[in-house]
């Protein structure tokens, strides 16, 4: 009875090992070892992972969020979002908060989704959208696609400016007032100096940027704009860049 | 239950024991007693201090993340994989008060985890809390997540009361009160016989041990691929990333030094690479998993990636045998007795010292299953050779 409980119990951890590794293996072979999407099925969502960190080369830029907002027809500065997250939530904090984490990774899916949209479709995240129906003349911009694949790009893509421009209209209302009637937001590149030029004070980065088009404002429903002054405002983070 | 009685072998510790087969040595590793001890109680014990730790770095931050001012990641949470009943602890819903009381609640969990009360059903309820949060900050979770949630779903699986815990300790005080006829009588009230909860924990210290080895070569691989790995500058950069720096002179000066920077990108990928060879042998296993850590304490500090780093760190000690750390202890036990003015009498009768050295079972454990054998004994013990070679070993 031992052995036979002991058996099945290390058949189970056996196949625990084999789906993760599976599951890791990047090859789609393997992942189907079992199946198509078997260990996939399995491994999602409790076993999710992913532990390419860093690889196959490091992160050797810093990404910057900035937005502006116009108010009664005239722009305001630029306010970087990322420079106040870092510190806020990471500069001398022994235990870094998920604050810069959060917005990074928001930043990272846009720019991810909007680098994967159909060749003819690349141009339209920095085409301006305002108005109350922006979202909609949006989608109808991005519905000329071919296959499939295409398809959920467009979809991923329109999830991902849903949430920023979701995410910089809050941050526009609370730092800026209700007045705010477009917003606009830009990713910025900024290399780290290469190793081979650390030395060299002369060696000047370029930064590059990602300026996508004026948005009509996303009013987020109940959304706290309270905390996030708290956090955005003009008192709590005096950045202004461009 | 044990390997004695399944494969013939005699006693573990007796001279005479005849060379089991492979089979006879993975059973007995399997089924004469729970591994790991010290490094599933030390897993439990960070586990905990890093949800607590979660709570309490976000807890200024919460409302973005988390709370009433979160309701822009909405199309994220749409489609979450964790939309799930089970995992539905925290609402997007929350009003900040209830969030905020959620949250201590959590913490609150994650210090029980520490302190290793009711240690199973607090690590499930733990775990299914944290789950919760995670999804609720669809960009606000990473692979600290990932490492944390995986580690404690095995962890569940472990005993991992045994050491350091109140569990331990009320049922050392239970054994002292209960007279020996009723301790036969606990035991067999007991739902489980003692044997499954045996192979349940190795089996769990074993996939501990095979995630933790997967992890790194992963990572190792991956890196190994990359060119700026290959050429040693790698960690150069990260160093000099605003995200990553939260003490940035610490990390210029500490990427100052060209060796410096080639040692830690080459070691770095050549300890992930080589880990599952560096445990074959006790030195190298050992050299192993003090680099690791240190690598993980790095990265903690330099980084600032320290809810992985103790996760990671938590896992990595599940490779530290109890052997190991019962004469580390005794080491240390060593130095404090030789400290000036140090009593070296012998516990009178009745203290609880004296009591505990009565209550040694053969084997040299207490009724908590600690073991008060002399740390070399063990070590030495042929029964305890097939544990080398696995996870609890070091």
């Amino acid at each position: 009875m031992v052995r036979l409980v002991g058996a099945a119990l290390t058949l189970v951890l056996l196949w625990q090992g084999l789906a993760t590794v599976s599951y890791l293996s990047g090859s789609s072979q393997l992942a189907n070892i079992a199946g198509k999407g078997t260990i996939y099925a399995y491994m999602t969502p409790l076993f999710k992972q992913y532990w390419s960190v860093f690889a196959p080369d490091p992160i050797q830029v810093d990404t910057e969020l900035l937005v502006r907002a116009q108010i009664n027809g005239t722009d305001t500065e630029w306010f970087n979002i990322s420079q106040a997250d870092v510190d806020r939530s990471i500069l001398h904090q022994p235990v870094p908060s998920r604050l810069y984490l959060t917005n990074f990774q928001l930043t990272s899916h846009y720019q991810v989704s909007a680098g994967l949209l159909p060749q003819n479709l690349q141009n339209v995240p920095k085409q301006p959208f305002v108005g109350s129906d922006w979202l909609e003349r949006m989608k109808k911009d991005l519905a000329d696609t071919g296959s499939a694949a295409d398809a959920a790009a467009v979809t991923q893509f329109v999830k991902d400016e849903t949430a920023m421009t979701s995410m910089v209209s809050s941050v526009a209302r609370a730092r800026w007032g209700d007045g705010v009637t477009a917003v606009q937001f830009t990713i910025r590149t900024i290399p780290v100096k290469p190793y081979a030029e650390r030395n060299n004070n002369d060696y000047q980065v370029t930064a590059t940027d990602f300026e996508a088009g004026w948005r009509g404002v996303i009013q987020v429903p109940d959304i706290d704009l309270a905390a996030i002054e708290a956090m955005y405002g003009t008192k709590a983070a005096p950045h202004v860049s461009n | 239950m044990s390997a004695t009685n399944t494969s013939s072998a005699p006693a573990a510790g007796t001279a005479e024991a005849p060379k089991l087969n492979v089979v006879g040595r993975l059973e007995s590793w399997l089924l004469d007693g729970k591994r790991a001890k010290y490094g599933t109680s030390i897993l439990r014990i960070l586990l905990g201090v890093s949800v607590v730790a979660i709570v309490a770095t976000n807890f200024m931050d919460r409302k973005y993340i988390w709370g009433t001012a979160s309701g822009w990641a909405q199309p994220y949470r749409n489609d979450s994989i964790w939309n799930f009943w089970l995992f539905k602890y925290f609402n997007a819903g929350d009003p900040d008060a209830l969030l905020l009381a959620k949250l201590v609640l959590l913490a609150g969990f994650g210090v029980l985890m520490v302190l290793g009360w009711r240690t199973r059903i607090v690590t499930l309820v733990t775990l299914l809390m944290f789950i919760s949060l995670a999804a609720l900050g669809p960009t606000s979770s990473d692979s600290a997540d990932n490492a944390l949630r995986i580690m404690m779903i095995y962890s569940f699986f472990t005993d991992g009361s045994q050491r350091w815990s109140l569990d331990a300790r009320r049922r050392r005080i239970r054994s002292e009160k209960s007279s020996a006829a009723r301790r036969q009588s606990l035991i067999a009230r007991t739902a489980a016989p003692d044997w499954f909860g045996i192979i349940v924990h190795n089996l769990a210290v074993v996939a501990i041990g095979a995630q933790v080895i997967i992890i790194y070569l992963v990572a190792g691989v991956a890196k190994a691929r990359g060119t700026l790995w290959r050429d040693g500058t790698a960690i150069y950069y990260p160093m000099h990333a605003e995200n990553f720096s939260p003490w940035p002179q610490l990390n210029h000066l500490l990427v100052a030094n060209d060796l410096m920077v080639h040692l830690i990108s080459w070691g770095s990928v050549a300890i992930q690479v080589l880990f599952p060879l560096l445990l074959l042998t006790r030195w190298t296993r050992r050299l192993a998993v003090l680099g690791l850590i240190a690598m993980h304490a790095g990265i903690g500090v330099f980084l600032g990636l320290s809810v992985f780093s103790l996760s990671m760190v938590a896992a990595d000690v599940i490779f530290v045998r109890d052997s190991t750390i019962d004469s580390v202890g005794g080491w240390l036990r060593g130095r404090r007795k030789r400290r000036p003015g140090a009593v070296l009498e012998p516990a009178p009768t009745g203290t609880p010292e004296a009591r505990s050295a009565e209550r040694r079972d053969p084997d040299g454990q207490d009724p908590d299953g600690r073991s008060t054998a002399p740390p070399t004994t063990s070590a030495a013990m042929p029964a305890d050779r097939p544990a080398e070679s696995g996870p609890a070993a070091s």
